[in-house]
């Protein structure tokens, strides 16, 4: 690189503060585990470090690039940051050794990293500011023809949907669940294959771009919303209703609340499953109506039929 | 939910029916036996590397414990009496989780009291979280004070490592009047004669 | 052990006023080190007609004394005071390593010698029982039977 392309100091300066950080913490958790307050890592991981102050820092340092009128507004930029914020409290604070040790609990981080957390990163609108500041090599990889290629199948709806349900009910499959929490290694490819799931749902269904340039229809990213609520009904209340205790691995390594029996614990547990994500969805089948609704206002007519209908069974709704 | 019922069931089966140990296989899964803490017999730290060579198991516990603790000890030494000679391959490892109380001096006497094969450990603070993340174990100290007697809670599990230090075995809780002893010992022997063999079915039926 | 049950059923009968409504069998403590709390385990028969209340449990050869339980539901294993212990009628109840047992707070009593436990009942007169002491690798009140080999390891 020639001396005149030589890099602006923000553009070195704040990865190397963060980069020093990281390394603080990591050195912090690994020497002194038992005098960290709560809210700092647990059990640092570089992976979850750079994975949320990376894009945060890409996200803001994008958005201040953008033209005003095109800028995520403020309140979205506040959802993005608390998404993030959530899921790096769930994954590095004290809050993962609970998760760890309390069924009801560690279902409660899964909700976070695979529905809240994604959802509210999702509202961010966080692609086209992350992409304007990240560094070009890694842009060209992220827009690069394979990587699409290889997301796209997974973005197909109704794939989309079964990937999502799927994840939910494998690591809640008992012996992949009890593999996936007494190990390290897998309990990290749960939680992150978890995140990363929910990404790809969640800024798929709530993209506010009618179907191109969004993969797909209103329709159809409503009908993913809705479409694994029942699925994971099913799974909540098969755990809310099992009369033995189907995961054995908070026994063995003991629970957080002692107090809490176990079949308790599996009950709450299995509430927690059922009952939040379909919250969520409904709170997403809405959000999509109301983009339907604005894209419809602003196209001088229907996008298409079935569009239509949505919409029209939308206003029962939406009162417009 | 009904018609599920029956696959879980023939699903957990093909796990524990694949499985040869009586007891919970964790290889592969739990890191492999890493720790320093201070050896109650002779008041320097020891690390993993020290027990080498040996089947090791860890349980954690603290000596003002007058029921389980001792009752989890015995059961253990009547296993390695069960094993005979082979016993002197075995090392159990008592890590207090209750450093506060439980001085070098009194480990000492305490893990004495249970037989030559038991090893105290008083890790300190540090030492002791970063032992309790890396098995997943929970404990909780409570000084009490203000009418609240002091209280300890821990962990039931006992872990088994192999010679190589690998993580093996999950033994839930030997703190039972009707523990298990022949399967824990029967799980012992096989260790101790280096049968690592899981069987390639018993590793297929953990990962599918 | 039994004709040491029927010696304490007789010093109860004694008494003027009350029947001895409880049969004790099997006393006996885990004694490790004087700085450390011992556990008393017992077997309790109630042959009479109405249930039995204990209220509370004393020794000379202990600081304190208390009923506690140990419960490791949900994989924890902690210890519960427990203020009352209710013996059915024509029922048992067993204080059992792993369960319910007495703990013995500064405990001062040694390996081989027995020593006397009085249980306080919510009526009738207190029922004193005799307490085998026993080591570390002891599961029951005899020497003999479970754990031939102990003295080796102690």
């Amino acid at each position: 690189m020639s001396p005149a392309r030589r890099l602006p100091p923000a553009e070195w300066a704040v990865p190397a503060a963060l980069a020093a950080v990281g390394a603080a913490l990591d050195w912090a958790t690994t020497t002194r585990p038992a005098a960290m307050p709560v809210w700092l890592p647990f059990d640092f991981s570089w992976f979850a470090w750079a994975g949320t102050v990376l894009p945060l820092w890409w996200y803001f340092r994008g958005i201040a690039r953008m033209a005003p009128a095109r800028r995520p507004a403020p309140w979205r930029r506040a959802v993005f940051a608390l998404g993030m914020g959530l899921i790096w409290a769930v994954l590095q604070t004290r809050y993962l050794y609970l998760a760890e040790h309390e069924f009801f609990l560690s279902r409660i981080m899964h909700v976070v990293l695979h529905h809240l957390g994604p959802f509210l990163v999702a509202l961010g609108l966080a692609g086209q500011p992350i992409r304007a500041a990240m560094p070009a090599p890694l842009r060209r990889l992220v827009e690069s023809r394979q990587v699409r290629a290889a997301l796209a199948p997974l973005m197909q709806p109704f794939v989309a949907a079964f990937l999502f349900v799927g994840l939910v009910a494998l690591w809640l499959w008992p012996p992949v669940h009890f593999a996936s929490m007494i190990g390290h290694r897998l309990f990290w490819v749960m939680n992150w294959s978890m995140v990363l799931d929910g990404l790809l749902f969640w800024c798929q269904v709530l993209d506010p771009r009618p179907a191109p340039p969004a993969r797909a229809g209103y329709g159809a990213r409503a009908a993913m919303a809705v479409g694994v609520i029942f699925p994971q009904i099913a799974i909540g209340a098969f755990i809310v209703f099992s009369r033995h205790d189907l995961y054995p691995y908070y026994n063995y390594c003991g629970r957080f609340f002692p107090d809490i029996s176990p079949l308790y614990d599996q009950l709450v547990g299995g509430m927690v499953v059922w009952i939040p994500p379909a919250m969520m969805s409904i709170v997403a089948l809405l959000i999509v109506l109301s983009h339907l609704r604005a894209a419809e206002d602003a196209a001088p007519r229907p996008l298409d039929p079935r569009a239509a209908r949505m919409a029209a069974l939308s206003a029962r709704w939406t009162g417009r | 939910m009904k018609p599920l019922r029956p696959l879980l069931l023939a699903l957990a089966l093909l796990t524990t029916a694949a499985s040869p140990w009586h007891d919970i296989s964790v290889r592969g899964e739990v890191p492999a036996l890493g720790f320093a803490a201070t050896d109650a017999a002779s008041g320097h730290t020891v690390t993993a590397a020290d027990f080498r060579g040996r089947i090791v198991l860890l349980y954690l516990g603290y000596t003002h414990c007058p029921d389980v603790c001792p009752l989890t000890l015995h059961n253990i030494s009547v296993v390695l009496r069960r094993l005979g000679k082979a016993a002197a391959g075995v090392r159990v490892l008592f890590v207090t989780v209750d450093p506060h109380r439980d001085t070098v001096p009194v480990l000492r006497r305490y893990v004495a009291l249970f037989g030559p094969d038991f090893v105290g450990l008083r890790p300190d603070a540090n030492q002791l979280a970063r032992l309790a993340r890396r098995y997943r174990l929970a404990y909780a100290v409570d000084p009490g004070g203000h009418g609240h007697p002091y209280t300890v809670t821990h962990s039931a599990a006992v872990y088994v490592f192999d010679r190589t230090g690998a993580a093996r075995l999950l033994i839930p809780s030997l703190a039972s009047t009707t523990p298990d002893l022949p399967g824990v010992t029967a799980d012992l022997r096989r260790l101790l004669r280096g049968q690592t063999a899981e069987g390639w079915f018993g590793w297929l039926a953990r990962w599918v | 052990m039994r004709s040491l049950a029927a010696l304490v059923l007789l010093a109860a009968l004694a008494r003027p006023a009350a029947a001895a409504p409880l049969r004790a069998e099997g006393a006996w403590f885990r004694y490790l080190l004087s700085s450390i709390p011992a556990g008393g385990y017992v077997t309790l028969t109630n042959p009479g007609p109405a249930t039995v209340v204990l209220t509370g449990v004393a020794s000379p050869a202990c600081g304190s004394l208390m009923f506690h339980r140990t419960d490791s539901q949900g994989g924890m294993e902690r210890m519960v005071a427990v203020p009352r212990i209710r013996v059915p009628a024509g029922g048992r109840f067993r204080f059992a390593p792993g369960g319910y047992h007495l703990m013995c707070d500064a405990p001062h009593m040694h390996r081989g010698q027995t020593v006397p436990v009085t249980f306080r009942l919510a009526h009738g007169a207190p029922l004193v029982v005799r307490f085998a002491v026993r080591g570390a690798n002891a599961s029951g009140p005899r020497a003999s039977a479970p754990a031939p080999a102990r003295m080796k390891s102690q």
